[in-house]
Formats: C-alpha cells, sequence, structure tokens
C-alpha cells in the first residue's frame, strides 16, 4: 500500500518538474499557480504514504514512525524539501528555486525504489534506536538538512546569471539567509537531542564513529 | 614588559586565532572519526602497518580526544571564546548606558522616517509607544526599543559553549566510566575501568543481576535486552529495576546502561567431595593442590564437550582433559585427590556499562541556553524608535540592525496606523 502511494508520489513530483520546464516554455503565470496546487497535493500524499507505511508497521507487530531505516531516510527528506517550499512559498517567486527543488526531492524518491542497495521493507527497530528521542532527533536534523536543500539552490543560483530567470543576487541572498536561519539552529537543535538521547542511552555525548549506527 | 602582555592578549582575543583552532579541531577530530579510537594493538596492527601504527600511537591518533595536544587546542579556544566574548560584551555595555536622540538633521536623513502634525502628537506619541519599551523620555523627544534580548544572543551563545565545555571538563575530571559483567545471580560491587592495564574500582553498591533474557525479532534481529537488577546498599534491597537499552539505572548520581551482553561457561566440579563451580582461567587452589581451567571445548572428536585443565605436578605444568560425557574421564584423580566434572553450564551474562558524570546537567544548562541563545539571535531582532519634537509637531525616525526587510514592514504599519488617528 505505501510502496504504491509512494510510486505515484515520485511520478507527481516528475509531473511538477516537467511543469517547471513547460512554464519555462510558454511563459503563463497560471501554470505556476497550478504548480502550487499540485505541490501540495503531492506533498499530502507524500504525508499519508509515509502515514500508511507507519500504520503497515504495527500490522507487521514491529510498529514504529518510518524514520529508521535509509529508504525511510529518503522518503522523509524528500517530504521536508516539499515541506521546507511551502514554508517558504511567499518568497519563491521564482520558480527556477522550486524547480530545482522538485528534482532533488525526485533524485531522492527515484534512488530509493530503484536502488538494488536501499532496503524498501519495513525493518524491526533495533534496541539502539526504540526511544522517543529518535522523533525528534531526526525531525530536527531532517528539517535542517531541508532548509540546506533550499540555500544550497540559492548559492548555485548566485554564480549563475540568466535575467528573468534567476531571481536577483539580493533575493537569492534573502532567501539563502532565511533558509539558513531555519536551519543552522535546526541542525543545532539536532545535534543537541542527538547528545542527549546518546548520553541517556548509553552514557557518552557523542561516540566518534562516522555514523553510530547504519540507517 | 606591558607591551608584550597586550600583544599576548592581542593573540589570545583574535578572529584569526580562532579560525585556525577551529581548523585545527575539526582536523583532529577527522583523524578521531576515520581512525578507530581506543582499540587493541592486534587491531590496529590488522589495519595498519609497523611504522603507520608507530605514528598513530606516537601522535596519539589512537585517542585522539585525549592527548594532550587536542585538549591543548580546547583549552586554548576557550581562553580565546572567553576573551573575545568578554571584550565585545565590554563595548556594548559602555553603549548600552548612553541613549542619545539624534538631532533633527540627523533623523531626517534615516531610511525610515516620517512626521506628524502637531494636533495628533500626544495621540501619536502613545500609540507608538505600544509594545516599545521606553530607554529615554525628556523635553525634546523619546527613543524606544524593542527586541532587547536579541543583542544577547551572541553572549548566550559563546557563554553556553564555555559552560558545556566546563561540564564535559567537570564530567572528566569528577566522573568515571568503566563495565562491570554479570551473570545471572550473580553480584559484584566493583566495576572495571578501561585502560592498560583495566583497573578495578569500587562502586559504592552492589549490583545483582537476578535475570537476564534477549529477544529476537521474527527475522533474527536483536529485539530487547533486559537484565533485571537489585540494587544492594549496605547489604539491603534498595531498587529492583529492568535496565534496557534506552532506559538505564540511575543510583546515587551513577548511571547504569544495557551495553551488551554475551554467554560464558562454567563448570561444576566435585573435589574431594566439595562441590565447586569454576569459569575458564578461573584457578583452584586447596590443600597444595593448585588447577586452572585451561581451555574449553565445546565438542572433542565426538566425544562431547570436554574441559582442558592444567595443574602443578611438583612445580611442573601439567594438563590432562575432563570429558563430560566420557565415564572414564569424567572422574579422575590429580595428586590423589578425586575430582569429577559434573556439569559444564552455559551462561549469558550482561554487560553493563557504568558512568558517574557530575557535570552532566552543567552541559544540559548550555545545551538550553544555546538554543533559547540561537533563538534570541536569529528569530528577535533589535530595533530603536525615536520620535523628536520639532516646531510642527514630531518626526519619528527607526533603525534595525537586522532583519530590516521585516523591520520596514513594521515601521509602515505603524505610520498608517498613526496617520489613521489623525484623520
Amino acid at each position: 500500500m505505501d510502496h504504491k502511494i509512494l510510486g505515484v508520489v515520485t511520478l507527481l513530483y516528475l509531473s511538477i518538474f516537467f511543469l517547471h520546464i513547460l512554464y519555462f516554455a510558454v511563459k503563463k503565470e497560471k501554470m505556476l499557480s497550478f504548480m502550487w496546487i499540485l505541490l501540495y497535493i503531492t506533498l499530502g500524499l507524500h504525508a499519508a504514504g509515509l502515514v500508511a507505511r507507519w500504520v503497515e508497521s504495527y500490522r507487521l507487530g514491529i510498529g514504529h514512525a518510518p524514520l529508521s531505516n535509509f529508504y525511510e531516510s529518503l522518503i522523509f527528506y524528500a517530504w521536508c524539501i516539499g515541506f521546507v517550499l511551502v514554508i517558504l512559498k511567499k518568497r519563491l517567486t521564482f520558480p527556477i528555486i522550486t524547480m530545482m527543488a522538485s528534482l532533488i526531492a525526485l533524485g531522492f524518491m527515484g534512488y530509493a525504489s530503484i536502488s538494488s542497495s536501499v532496503e524498501r521493507k519495513i525493518q524491526p527497530l533495533i534496541p539502539a534506536l526504540q526511544s522517543n528521542w529518535l522523533h525528534i532527533h531526526v525531525i530536527t536534523c531532517f528539517i535542517a538538512y531541508s532548509a540546506f536543500v533550499i540555500s544550497f539552490i540559492c548559492g548555485l543560483l548566485y554564480l549563475i546569471k540568466w535575467k528573468n530567470v534567476v531571481p536577483p543576487k539580493e533575493m537569492l541572498e534573502e532567501i539563502n539567509y532565511r533558509s539558513v536561519v531555519v536551519g543552522f539552529p535546526m541542525l543545532s537543535a539536532g545535534i543537541l537531542t542527538g547528545a542527549v538521547w546518546a548520553h541517556y542511552a548509553w552514557g557518552s555525548y557523542w561516540s566518534w564513529t562516522p555514523r553510530r549506527r547504519g540507517r | 614588559m606591558s607591551v608584550i602582555k597586550n600583544n599576548i592578549y592581542k593573540f589570545l582575543s583574535s578572529l584569526s586565532l580562532t579560525i585556525f583552532l577551529l581548523c585545527f579541531i575539526a582536523f583532529g577530530s577527522i583523524f578521531g572519526t576515520v581512525i578507530k579510537q581506543k582499540a587493541d594493538v592486534e587491531e590496529y596492527l590488522s589495519i595498519y602497518s609497523d611504522t603507520t601504527y608507530t605514528i598513530i600511537k606516537y601522535l596519539g591518533l589512537d585517542d585522539v580526544y585525549h592527548s594532550p595536544w587536542f585538549i591543548a587546542a580546547i583549552v586554548l579556544f576557550a581562553i580565546n571564546l572567553a576573551l573575545c566574548t568578554y571584550g565585545r560584551f565590554a563595548r556594548l555595555i559602555k553603549t548600552e548606558g548612553k541613549v542619545a536622540l539624534p538631532d533633527e538633521s540627523e533623523l531626517s536623513d534615516m531610511s525610515m522616517v516620517f512626521h506628524v502634525g502637531s494636533k495628533e502628537r500626544e495621540n501619536a506619541i502613545a500609540s507608538i509607544k505600544k509594545g516599545y519599551q521606553t530607554i529615554y523620555e525628556g523635553e525634546e523627544g523619546v527613543v524606544l526599543q524593542k527586541g532587547v534580548i536579541s543583542r544577547y544572543g551572541v553572549y548566550m551563545i559563546h557563554g553556553s559553549i564555555l559552560i558545556i565545555l566546563m561540564g564535559s571538563l567537570i564530567g572528566m575530571l569528577f566522573g568515571y566510566k568503566g563495565f562491570m559483567t554479570l551473570r545471572k545471580g550473580e553480584t559484584k560491587d566493583q566495576l572495571i575501568l578501561r585502560g592498560t592495564p583495566p583497573k578495578e574500582v569500587p562502586l559504592g553498591f552492589s549490583l545483582k543481576c537476578k535475570d537476564f533474557q534477549v529477544s529476537f525479532y521474527p527475522g533474527g534481529a536483536p529485539k530487547d535486552y533486559v537484565s533485571k537488577v537489585e540494587v544492594l546498599d549496605n547489604g539491603r534491597v534498595v531498587m529492583e529495576r529492568d535496565i534496557r537499552v534506552n532506559s538505564p539505572l540511575s543510583y546515587k548520581g551513577i548511571n547504569v546502561y544495557q551495553a551488551s551482553y554475551g554467554a560464558s561457561t562454567s563448570f561444576l566440579f566435585t573435589i574431594a567431595g566439595e562441590r565447586v563451580t569454576l569459569s575458564e582461567r578461573e584457578t583452584y587452589e586447596k590443600d597444595g593442590l593448585v588447577m586452572m581451567i585451561a581451555r574449553f571445548e565445546s565438542s572433542i572428536h565426538n566425544f562431547g564437550p570436554g574441559v582442558l585443565v592444567a595443574y602443578l605436578d611438583q612445580g611442573e605444568p601439567k594438563v590432562v582433559w575432563f570429558l563430560k560425557d566420557v565415564e572414564r574421564l569424567k572422574e579422575q584423580k590429580i595428586q590423589g585427590v578425586n575430582i569429577k566434572l559434573e556439569d559444564i553450564k552455559e551462561n549469558f551474562y550482561t554487560g553493563l556499562e557504568i558512568a558517574k558524570d557530575p557535570g552532566v546537567w552543567v552541559v544540559w544548562t548550555g545545551f538550553a541556553l544555546i538554543l533559547f541563545g540561537l533563538y534570541a539571535n536569529f528569530f528577535i531582532y533589535y530595533r530603536r524608535i525615536y520620535i523628536r519634537n520639532i516646531p510642527d509637531g514630531l518626526i519619528v525616525a527607526g533603525i534595525a540592525f537586522k532583519n530590516r526587510e521585516g523591520f520596514k514592514e513594521e515601521f509602515e504599519k505603524l505610520k498608517r496606523k498613526v496617520s489613521g488617528n489623525g484623520s
């Protein structure tokens, strides 16, 4: 069930991307409002897919939020990117930013569903992850990562000069600042909640391994 | 002399030192992340060559975060941060006390400014004052401010970094980290501190493992490790609890975490009519008989499990196999003493991580403060409004040092409200 919904969601991200390309070809402003409606629908359906996976995990008797393995991280990451776009909607008057962001979200969704190295089955939670800190830690981190996706796009666009397509430098700076202002405190909160959790679960703030546990 | 002092102060509080130290610490942390920390010599030699290992050992790269150069960098960073923060803070306090109302021409040069007619003067002042803090009020006008806390955000963040460092220092100096393994039914009051050589220290109370259980998911992944533990203080049971991976036990400031588990074998012997339980590598000594369990094999040439027992025969070490399932080899005489292997038991033991960290609440305070500081710094902004009496009414000007766009909107709203009052 959740795989089917997320499959449709992946296609929707693809259509959002194509809609942008179409917009650059015909330049009809109406298409942009349609694009935003489509983005809302996609985001809603994406959330429904995550919830379906959550429900499914309970049906399997290993109930946990879909935030535990690599596949679930990618799917959640893509959702967060869409979410940050909606938060910044007022400032995203140039569609190039939403276009690149939807391409990145599409990339994560596509990689998650195609790559053979990604385990798509719902896996049980190992004891180390069985904690409510998991939700707080993962959500704050991924919102930060997604905000950084937007600032990455702004940084990239800053290097390109393309009148009427790429926003003026001041605007890029403003959007970049906004996304970093969301991302930086969120990542700090993510690292701190991670340290609190680690200290609570095994007595040290931070274990200096590249990744504490395989995601 | 004072010139040298001045230069040292300048160097220690310089931004270049900060940047250098941050890069240095980050670089050190890369080694600490890529090279396995505090592992055994054998483990290093299986990965690196002899020369590489010598370099690693010499530079302390096998324990980066406790090596003198890393700690020195952290201490220097703390000093640098403290001096920088102090310098800036002192300057802020100095300017904070001085509130001056700029004159008319200066105010009309500001980017955000509007005029109010003399009729609406009283109403205008009252409505602008709403939501703002008055920091100066005099004959010639008023100075208002808002979001003053954001000016302290930076100091909160810097201060909290120092607090966190202090908390971890307290933990390092007055705390410890060790472990204890407990078999079912076993009671211990000593923990082992890691290091070379490992050291046994008293815990201050005893832990008794009443039960230990591991459960698995149908797929084989571990689901839960639970140690049922009793805390005994002065021989009295003061607490009984299940310790799980995400649910440690805490008693007298000491935390006990579920870290690992394993299986150990114990061997039940009857030695000269007396029942004795020995574990691997354990030595038994009585009435001139010295013996030790040297090795355990779960199966020896299809004869079942066997125990290799080493003993001293007039100073000479000798060995003999005891096989549990072979009658002839089950009971043997060593130096005339009748020894019988009764049973071999495989028991699970639980691995408990034991840590005392008195600095933890200092660190948590630092964490809370850093989050509040980030909020104050990024989401609240400082702005000032100047109101000056002029012959034909008022001149109102606003200034913000951050989020000018946001303040512009707010200021426009204020302007509309004030002029709306008048009409």
